[in-house]
């Protein structure tokens, strides 16, 4: 393959600069595990300063501060319009440092982002604050306003995903934002500061800087950050929240891991259950917060439903190997090494009390590809069972009873995502009224939905992201209280 | 500039342009200078109406525009403001060659406008919000908020193309279709805006213009097929498409009406704004706005010199006349047809039997249908040139000395559509907004309507809002759904 010139420098201030810091991320290429040439540059602590004061100069001063809603929702738009354009390349470049199929990064994923620019482009003039007339001698207004800089860290699985979910609602309700890419997949961010020149965004507006958990903290313990939203695992998330509570109370939004249930009953449309369930479980290799990993089936259908998923995944474990650049492919391997040696103990773990129906193995000896695998009836005090593995692992149980049903899906600390599958209006409904989880579909697999808030309960986060709620989440409200009887 | 003269003269039906069935024709008179436009323009009659009816449903029930996400309408809203802009200056010449508008104004502000318009609602199209409340008592409830289905909307002759934005934006944003009837005075930029309809890509039917007066004004406000009708005009006529419209079927109305609006200047007001909006802002259009402050209330301390001040913009405005609206450094136009430089005239002609004229009071020139702006102070409270809507140059002038006074004079009227108040005390200017009985209030400034807020009149000012939230809403209807 011939070697392409990557950008690798930090963006800031509308222009790309080379990092104070010296220390450079290695990345490899997870479908044959081949080094990728190219050094990036991790934001070191001078690197995020001068990061923070152009977002403030912007916030504050620059013309970003001057603008109406409608002229920044004008950038957005022509922001979108560009993520969109660059799609294949943008694609190419999350597929060959986390191995994600390109067609579904540039099919599904990356438009996503432009789509999440688009609605959020739509609310930036439309920021409603509230009056109450001074019936007691006070008029009252209620402001919304915009928190100032705001920064956002985020994974590795859908890397320009999160361009779109953290940064739209930001700067359409007029905030400025430091983004910062996975240390595991840096190179597609980094591609967007010429769009964000191109789309008209003022200097310090939009920002990307590169790193790991070293800068991830930076961000996370800035004074003059107002806000962190991080998405990742729960370990990671509670050390940000700790580190944005200490330094100045930033306020912070989590998106972190889940062990989501997916229950199946009797009554289900089967061939839409098991798709949902299998292929749907098996996107992005498994990679997804929301994966519904344990699937909870009906007694008197489990028998042919799990010799259904089993076939799904015998034939989807069969099309592995190929490299996930091509368009055809539709599974990649897993993210990188550390990755693959995660997952992989995991399935140790769950073989030493069972033997995997189907899967259990990497497959073949090139590149980080592991079998799609799935454990019958677990030991359900193991790992396996209840800590989030963020790979092609699904665990089935049985039930007999909805009762049962809904306490198994609820006897976690997570509490992302949960699919419900019925024909039975008033079940799914009284069902989903029950799952203690902030995200629940029926009769599909889960896919946060930009309309509507996106938010786990318990320890999967704090916070919700998309909709209107999403917006309100880079907002604060001043209330304004005036004394008439003068 | 020359005028133009490649006018479209058809209806606009489905994605094309076809003669109407109707053999009825406008006939358009440039008002600067008399001359008919060479335009015969297609009047719709009852055939053309109801074909153009049916377009509309099908597109609404069936077409692609019925499988669309709120997202993908806003693609098209989206594309045809960014056609509007590119358009301005021809749009702008068609409306200023029919009616008069100085092409500055209408290119730079109101055909812009339209645009502003379409791309607010665009942003709303993907957020229609319904409710949805737990079955805490064994039934769960989700409110469903769906479009109407074809809707309606006519348009006076004083800014054409803002109504374009106005009506037809949130409509469509909302999911409906609509069929827009600009004023049989200044029909044509809305015509030629089928292009580009075409050029943004809306599936046929889901936009459509039609030409016509009353008589087409009212087989739209009378259609049974219609579900809701959007009217901007006199107050007399809006209670006609209101009674059509109710005992047709039912459908909803929309009425935004005349006004006679007051303008309170208090003693603390910064005088030179003051100033500014009430008089040159005033002379907007040469006073052919619904929202003009036509009753302007000065406090009796600082009336002597405020009054000469609005005199001598008045009479700076005056110098100015005659110019030709097509261009682009007139500020001042004549007014917009015969008709209603006939109905200016004769309010003033009343006006002077009543012997308050300041300044003005006649036509000018020999050339088109330019009137001084004229002053009456201190007319009589009783006479018509203080209580009905004039819609020309004509501002009437009275003192007041207290709050409670101005306030008195502000509200007597059967109007509400708009309000101004200058002032530097902040208490004052929230006091007083809270006490006008006006829909709109501007403080310290002309009142101009801004797309994120409703707009609407009170009393015989109107009915219901546009613009906003508010507005968007009336473009849905609210379904319950009870789930046990």
């Amino acid at each position: 393959m011939a070697s392409a010139t990557y950008e690798t420098r930090l963006f800031i201030n509308n222009e790309y600069v080379s990092a104070k810091s010296s220390e450079t991320l290695s990345l490899t290429n997870p479908f044959d595990g081949s080094k990728i040439d190219a050094a990036v540059e991790v934001a070191g602590e001078e690197d995020v300063d001068l990061a923070v004061s152009a977002a403030q100069a912007a916030f504050k001063s620059g013309p970003w501060s001057t603008y109406t809603g409608s002229q920044r929702a004008k950038c957005m738009l022509k922001f979108a319009d560009l993520i969109d354009a660059n799609a294949a390349k943008l694609a190419e470049l999350d597929s060959i440092t986390m191995g994600a199929p390109t067609a579904i990064g540039a099919g599904f994923l990356i438009p996503a982002a432009a789509a999440a620019f688009r609605y959020y482009a739509g609310w930036a003039d439309k920021i409603e604050g509230e009056s109450f007339g001074a019936d007691d001698g006070t008029y009252k207004i209620v402001r919304h306003e915009p928190l100032g800089v705001c920064a956002g860290i985020a994974p590795w699985n859908a890397p320009i995903l999160y361009v779109g979910w953290k940064i739209a609602p930001a700067v359409a309700a007029g905030n400025t934002y430091i983004f910062k890419s996975s240390e595991k997949s840096p190179l597609s961010a980094l591609v967007l500061g010429n769009l964000v020149i191109e789309a008209g965004f003022p200097p310090g507006v939009i920002q990307f800087i590169s790193g790991g958990g070293k800068t991830g903290g930076l961000l996370a313990s800035h004074m003059n950050i107002s806000k962190i939203s991080f998405t990742g695992s729960t370990f990671t998330g509670k050390i940000v929240q700790k580190l944005a509570l200490e330094s100045n109370m930033k306020s912070c939004t989590l998106e972190l891991g889940g062990k989501s249930p997916a229950l199946v009953f009797a009554d289900a449309n089967i061939p839409n259950a098991v798709g949902s369930t299998a292929d749907g479980f098996l996107l992005n290799s498994g990679q997804v917060c929301v994966a519904g990993s344990r699937l909870f089936v009906e007694e008197s259908i489990a028998p042919a439903f799990i010799e259904a998923v089993k076939e799904r995944f015998t034939t989807i474990s069969s099309t592995l190997g190929a490299d996930p650049r091509t368009g055809t492919t539709m599974h990649g391997p897993v993210a990188d090494e550390a990755q693959f040696n995660r997952v992989m103990s995991y399935i140790d773990l769950g073989k030493e009390f069972s033997a995997p129906v189907v899967g259990g193995n990497r497959k073949g000896d090139k590149g980080f590809f592991i079998e799609p695998t799935l454990f019958v009836n677990p030991d359900r005090k193991g790992k396996v069972f209840n800590e989030e593995i963020f790979g092609p692992v699904l665990n089935i149980v049985t039930f007999k009873t909805e009762e049962e049903a809904i306490e198994l899906a609820n006897d976690t600390v997570t509490g992302l995502s949960a699919s419900v599958y019925t024909s039975d209006i008033t079940r799914a409904l009284r069902v989903s009224a029950k799952i203690d989880s902030g995200n629940v579909s029926i009769n599909a697999p889960h896919f946060p939905n930009q309309q509507v808030p996106f938010g786990g309960f318990k320890e999967s986060g704090n916070g919700k992201e998309l909709g209107k709620y999403g917006l309100q989440s880079y907002m604060r409200t001043k209330t304004v209280l005036i004394n008439m009887k003068l | 500039m020359a005028a133009p003269t490649d006018f479209q003269t058809q209806l606009f039906l489905n994605n094309k342009y076809v003669d109407a069935k109707s053999k009825e024709t406008l006939s358009l008179v440039n008002p600067f200078n008399g001359e008919p436009i060479s335009a015969a323009v297609q009047v719709a009659g009852q055939e053309d109406i109801d074909l153009a009816v049916s377009y509309a449903q099908v597109a609404f029930k069936s077409g692609p525009w019925s499988t669309y996400t709120g997202a993908q309408r806003a693609v098209y809203l989206n594309k045809l403001a960014d056609l509007i802009d590119a358009n301005a200056h021809k749009l702008a010449a068609l409306d200023s060659l029919c009616m008069g508008a100085p092409i500055a104004v209408a290119e730079n502000f109101v055909v812009p406008q339209a645009a502003v318009a379409f791309r607010y609602y665009a942003g709303l199209a993907d957020k229609i919000e319904g409710d949805s409340f737990a079955a805490e008592d064994g039934t769960y409830r989700i409110v469903r908020h769906e479009p109407l289905g074809v809707c309606a909307g006519i348009a006076p002759w004083n800014v054409p193309m803002i109504y374009v934005g106005w009506k037809i934006a949130p409509a469509l944003a909302a999911g409906n279709t609509a069929i827009f009837k600009a004023s049989e005075s200044s029909p044509l930029a809305t015509l030629y805006l089928g292009k580009l309809v075409i050029e943004a890509g809306f599936p046929p039917g889901v936009i459509q213009f039609v030409n016509g007066g009353g008589k087409t004004g009212a087989l739209l406000a009378s259609h049974m097929g219609i579900a809701k009708i959007s009217f901007t005009g006199s107050t007399s006529v809006g209670k006609i498409v209101q009674k059509l419209a109710t005992e047709s079927n039912m459908k909803k109305v929309t009425l935004e009406l005349g006004g006679k609006s007051a303008a309170l200047v208090f003693e603390d007001a910064n005088i030179p704004n003051a100033v500014a909006g009430t008089a040159d802002g005033f002379l907007l259009n040469s006073g052919q706005m619904c929202l003009a402050t036509s009753r302007l209330l000065v406090q009796e301390s600082i009336a002597t010199p405020f009054i000469e001040a609005v005199k001598a913009r008045f009479l700076e405005a005056a110098s100015k006349l005659g110019s030709d609206p097509l261009s682009p450094t007139t500020t001042y136009g004549p007014m917009a047809n015969k008709a209603q430089f006939d109905r200016v005239l004769s309010y003033i002609n009343i006006g002077k039997e009543g012997g308050a004229l300041a300044i003005g009071g006649a036509s000018n020139g020999n050339n088109g249908l330019f009137i001084e702006p004229t002053i009456f102070v201190n007319p009589d409270k009783n006479s018509r040139i203080y209580k009905e809507e004039i819609f020309g140059p004509v501002l009437c002038i009275l003192t007041f000395k207290t709050e409670e006074e101005a306030l008195e004079l502000a509200n007597d009227t059967n109007t509400g559509l708009s309000a101004g108040l200058y002032t530097s005390d902040l208490n004052r200017a929230l006091r007083v907004s809270a006490k006008l009985e006006s829909g709109n209030v501007a403080i310290n400034s002309l009142h101009l309507p801004a797309v994120n807020v409703p707009f609407g009149g009170w009393k015989e000012s109107g009915s219901g809002q546009e613009l906003g939230r508010y507005g968007f809403q009336s473009y849905l209807k609210m379904k319950s759904v009870h789930i046990k």
